[in-house]
């Protein structure tokens, strides 16, 4: 009476709806920007300096703007809170890539995946651990759409013997794509 | 055969030198500039022609509903006040929209949900937001009496919305050009999400 293959079959068939299911709901479930914060020690000798900021992931067709944003968007912001004697430098950019929308509007940003970050002067007197806060600020724009966006991370390094995290090499990466002025 | 040949180079030759006379610059529509004529309609089927609004000053506003720069700006109901602050004295507000998914009926739903008194009118092929080189929304043009560019740019000083107190520059070239003074600042950079164009 019964076919197996014709059961088989039929189990590949329900199999395929339900993987095809699940993989459009994740597809319309995935937030077009992931961002997660990075920082390149886990503690930090007073006096020297680490490295702090936003790993931004994005979905293919999004992007997110340089510090000259072209002829539309915003630029990314991050804005560090520290406690007093922490000096915090400018965003560190790494390459932009310039895009040009219909309509002729050119516009420098970020497709994909990129770091932007700063780096913190740790005062030579400090000691125990530093807590700050990074609030990040981006508009996140599709051909279609544009999407404000923010996000507040909170965060402590130690202060004592230097020791790198595990985003160490994420930073190496990225530091070598910035144009060296 | 040869003749064929000869005569498609020359169509090319000609094709190329029309799209190179024609291609956008980049640069904006300097302030003096002739403004580029249009004729478009308004939400309720209202044809628009600049040509007939000679004399009057008229500021256009390009705008797309879905941006959250124009939302704020309607939100905190910037557009629509100043637009009602300037009617008494005779200037003209029209709002354009160049998205190109826009249509009248969207444009008509937006204007009685927002409740603005002034015309939006349907670009949603893009070819006057492309002639006057519309690159955001908002994106600001006032033209004078005479018929020519007198601002260009931005709303106001305020790309992210975090000034307490911005500087509205079309409040102030409004003002100084109804006033007859020259414009202090006639051209500034526009920000805001950019012009969904068709092409």
């Amino acid at each position: 009476m019964f076919d197996m293959t014709d059961i088989e079959g039929r189990m590949r068939y329900v199999f395929f709806l339900v993987t095809a299911l699940i993989s459009f709901a994740g597809q319309a479930l995935a937030e077009p920007v992931t961002a997660t914060l990075a920082v390149d020690h886990a503690s930090v000798e007073a006096g020297k300096k680490f490295s702090a900021g936003i790993l931004f992931k994005l979905e293919p067709g999004w992007h997110i703007y340089w510090k000259d944003p072209g002829d539309s968007g915003l630029p990314t912001k991050l804005k560090f809170e520290l406690p007093a004697g922490f000096q915090v430098s400018e965003i560190r950019w790494p390459k932009h890539e310039e895009f040009v929308m219909p309509g002729n509007i050119k516009i420098n940003g970020y497709e994909h995946e990129v770091l932007l970050w700063s780096e913190i002067q740790v005062p030579s007197d400090a000691s125990g651990a530093v807590n700050f806060t990074l609030k990040g600020s981006w508009l996140n724009c599709s051909a279609s759409v544009c999407v404000p966006e923010k996000k507040t991370f909170q965060h402590s390094v130690a202060i004592g013997k230097d020791s790198g995290s595990s985003d160490m090499a994420l930073f190496t990466t990225w530091a070598a794509k910035v144009p060296t002025e | 055969m040869r003749k064929l040949i000869a005569s498609l180079c020359l169509v090319g030759l000609v094709a190329v030198w029309g799209a190179g006379s024609w291609a956008d610059s980049g640069d904006p529509l300097a302030p003096g500039a002739t403004a580029p004529a249009f004729e478009l309609s308004d939400e309720a089927g209202t044809i628009h022609r600049l040509a007939d609004l000679k004399g009057k000053v008229v500021v256009l506003e390009w705008t797309n509903p879905d941006c959250p720069f124009v939302r704020r700006h309607y939100k905190s109901g910037t557009m629509k006040n100043l637009a009602q602050k300037y009617q008494a004295q005779g200037v003209v507000w029209l709002a354009i929209n160049s998205t190109r998914n826009a249509s009248s009926q969207s444009n008509a739903e937006w204007k009685n949900a927002q409740g603005f008194i002034y015309p939006i009118l349907d670009d949603h092929g893009g070819e006057v937001g492309k002639a006057y080189r519309a690159k955001t929304t908002p994106h600001m043009f006032i033209i004078g009496t005479d018929g020519n560019i007198a601002y260009n740019g931005a709303i106001d000083s305020d790309p992210s919305g975090e000034e307490q107190h911005p500087s509205n520059y079309v409040d102030s070239a409004l003002s100084e050009l109804l006033q007859k003074h020259p414009i202090t600042t006639a051209l500034t950079k526009s920000y805001g999400c950019s012009v969904k164009y068709a092409s």
